[in-house]
């Protein structure tokens, strides 16, 4: 992991010094409500529906036990005693007390975290695969190179400013799982045939109201030449993103207002004025950050994986368990475990402070003290000897994070909705509990398969519904809360946006609607194809036929 | 305008400079300390070519590459204009005019100025800064050294902060 020097440190213990005047200036009257928004949304804090909001900082979703015990413990000193974890791999606060939000960020710089560009028109929060360094199938470990991007873009001078949010996200295993399709910039790293690492750069994706699959604008790019080549598309954006309207701001207008190969030319003439300053990254500041990933050494411990395969054919919670929230390790005889953070009735990413301070001494006990958040709102502990799976899943059914079917239907992805944001159409985490309790038997889940469902409650998308093999989104009809359904998304290598099925439901029919679709796919599937794979070869209409019969036309 | 602060953190006493309410309409400007708007400058620059105290003011859409034909050095002062301080394009703006236009003379920032984005200013190329009043002003000189140091290159600073100091390895 990622330890502070005294330079960052002292960066973040400056920031919250500067943001308690400014919190003071404007409890005071001196800034106006006006000037103060923008200032406290690049340290994190929104005026939400019933209270201050606060978005933390998880840098590519990576935690030591001890930063997660202090958000246990803001949790309960300053909120109700939980937390939501978010799509974005960050955390956040909804019950807060403006008075009281300098003093978090003061608590958190203390574990070397911050709220920084957690929201904002500025570089957000870098993102990337929860499995970084640990994943049997990754070609380049990604952390370093996206710590190397969360300093450039930290406080840098020209873009905090930007027509609207910007996100980027950096993926470097065969199958991303870092949404990087869908991102403002999504990064692929891979290794050249010299084994230095090379970046394909993906630009102008993004959910929201206009969903848009990024295009490669440049591939191939050195690693020395990064950050100057990201200079250059953010240059580009700044000066002729749109500013005019806030529906039309992000960078993926621009990319096809002017054309991918156009807007490719122009930041490749901005770039070839500064790939030669003194921006981009040294092999000795690269070599100094990389060692901070540095695998930690993992004692020799027996390869378990066949027993395990008889076991997850056990029906039993264990069996179960074992079969949905694993993921295999580099490493022989170790395993990445899933801790489900969806128990039916749970809010989809809600963890209280009891079970975050759990988790913490999971991670102590079992995984070298490191804990992942992952794009599903689960915690992951990336480094458990097999060996000691029973023991891991025992703590974590005593916490209540050992729900059996990550992966599945009921691992549903869920924005905080109309519970809690001041945006939202409609709200969405009774539909996702409605839609668990409704299928919740663990057989039939199975059977199933992979499956993501994934609830927006507005278009926002922050439910990243477009990209949800089945995708719900919050409608307003007439004042009434309404819910439209889309399929066959996807947001890893062969990422796809999903189609509307047709008019939108009410919250009660949402189950039914969902099971038809669901019995849809289970007549017409081939042996062992996935609800996505069958969606791609059977098309959209045999599915609106089952949800509205066969006449109907939309 | 209100008070101007330099980056040094002094406050510009005797400035004269004053934005020229004139157009294009209005003939060729007469003497005086003016800071032109790029239509006034496009249409008399053959005129005002030569006078002594030249200054242009650029709203913040400018296009730098507007530019590349005209001499620079003849301009005593260039501001930037921002409608609002969320508008970041004056800070790119600065940056090419410092960078890519190579432009030495003094570069001021004026409009809708928040003393809490000085830091950002400074680093973007800008010399001085027009305020509200007073209390900004103070406000303002304090986040000139809101911050030791800063990641990223910069305008002031071309060498980011890993080829700054040595930065120890774990
Ligand atoms: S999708 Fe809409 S309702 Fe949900 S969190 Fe985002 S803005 Fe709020």
């Amino acid at each position: 992991m990622y330890k502070y020097d005294q330079y960052d440190q002292r960066v973040v213990d400056q920031r919250v010094e500067q943001f308690r005047r400014q919190t003071h200036r404007y409890i005071e009257g001196k800034l106006t409500e006006e000037e103060f928004r923008p200032l406290r949304l690049h340290n994190g804090l929104y005026m939400q529906r019933l209270a201050p909001m606060m978005r933390i900082a998880i840098p590519y979703g990576l935690l030591s036990s001890e930063q997660l015990r202090m958000l246990a413990l803001i949790a309960r000193k300053y909120d109700k005693g939980y937390g939501h974890f978010s799509t974005r791999q960050n955390i956040q606060y909804n019950w807060l007390l403006l008075e009281e939000a300098p003093d978090i960020l003061a608590d958190l710089a203390r574990v070397q975290m911050h709220a920084i560009q957690t929201s904002g028109n500025c570089i957000r929060n870098v993102t990337a695969d929860q499995y970084s360094g640990v994943a049997h199938d990754e070609n380049v470990d990604a952390r370093p190179y996206c710590e190397l991007v969360r300093q450039w873009s930290t406080f840098h001078p020209e873009f905090d400013w930007l027509p609207r949010k910007f996100k980027i996200a950096i993926n470097g295993a065969q199958n991303d799982r870092a949404a990087t399709d869908v991102h403002d910039i999504g990064l692929d790293i891979y290794k050249g045939e010299d084994g230095e690492p090379l970046f394909d750069v993906k630009v102008g994706g993004g959910l929201g109201r206009t969903p848009v699959i990024g295009r490669c604008i440049r591939k191939g790019l050195p690693v020395q030449h990064l950050l100057s080549y990201l200079e250059a598309v953010m240059r580009i954006y700044n000066r002729y993103g749109r500013r005019d309207n806030i529906y039309k701001a992000r960078i993926k207008i621009l990319v096809r207002a002017l054309g991918a190969e156009v807007f490719a030319r122009q930041v490749e003439e901005e770039w070839l004025k500064i790939r030669d300053d003194q921006i981009d990254v040294t092999e000795e500041e690269l070599n100094r950050i990389a060692r901070h990933f540095e695998p930690p050494e993992l004692e020799p411990s027996p390869d378990c994986w066949p027993e395990l395969e008889a076991e997850k054919e056990k029906k039993t919670a264990y069996g179960f368990w074992l079969k949905n929230n694993l993921f295999r390790h580099k490493v022989t005889g170790y395993v990445i475990v899933t801790l489900s953070l969806k128990a039916i009735g749970n809010p989809p990413g809600d963890a209280t402070d009891v079970q975050m301070e759990g988790v913490a001494d999971m991670a102590d006990l079992y995984s070298r003290s490191e804990i992942r958040t992952t794009h599903e709102q689960n915690l992951i502990l990336p480094h458990v000897r097999q060996t000691d799976l029973p023991k891991v899943f025992e703590a974590a059914r005593k916490l209540g994070l050992a729900a059996p079917f990550t992966g599945t239907l009921a691992d549903i992805v869920c924005c905080p909705g109309g519970d809690f944001c001041s945006l939202a159409n409609a709200k969405s985490i009774p539909i996702a509990e409605a839609i668990q309790r409704r299928f919740d038997d663990l057989d039939y889940l199975h059977d199933l398969g992979p499956l993501d469902l994934n609830i927006s409650g507005c278009m926002n998308a922050c439910g990243h519904h477009h990209v949800g093999h089945i995708g719900i989104l919050g409608v307003d009809k007439k004042s009434q809360e309404f819910y439209q359904v889309s399929l066959g998304g996807n947001s890893t290598q062969d990422s796809s946006l999903g189609t509307i099925v047709g008019p939108s439901f009410s919250s009660a029919e949402v189950p039914d609607k969902i099971a038809e679709i669901l019995e849809c796919y289970i007549d017409r599937r081939h042996s062992k194809e996935t609800f996505l794979e069958c969606y791609r070869r059977i098309g959209i209409e045999p599915f609106r036929e089952a949800v509205y019969g066969a006449s109907t036309k939309t | 305008m209100g008070p101007v602060l330099k980056r040094n953190g002094e406050e510009l006493s005797a400035d004269q400079w004053v934005l020229y309410a004139g157009g294009v309409d209005d003939g060729p400007p007469p003497n005086g300390d003016w800071l032109f708007a790029w239509p006034v400058w496009e249409a008399y620059s053959e005129k005002l070519a030569g006078r002594d105290r030249l200054a242009l003011c650029l709203d913040t859409a400018f296009d730098a590459e507007k530019l590349a034909q005209v001499d620079l050095e003849q301009f005593r002062l260039i501001g930037i204009h921002f409608e609002t301080f969320q508008d970041g394009r004056g800070l790119s703006l600065a940056v090419e005019l410092r960078k890519h236009c190579h432009y030495q003379g003094e570069l001021r920032a004026l409009g809708d100025i928040l003393p809490d984005m000085i830091d950002y200013l400074v680093r973007c190329g800008f010399d001085t800064f027009v305020v509200r009043n007073q209390e900004e002003l103070a406000e303002a000189r304090k986040n000139l050294s809101v911050m030791d140091h800063y990641y990223s290159a910069s305008v002031t600073n071309p060498r980011p902060l890993f080829r700054n100091i040595r930065r120890q390895p774990l």
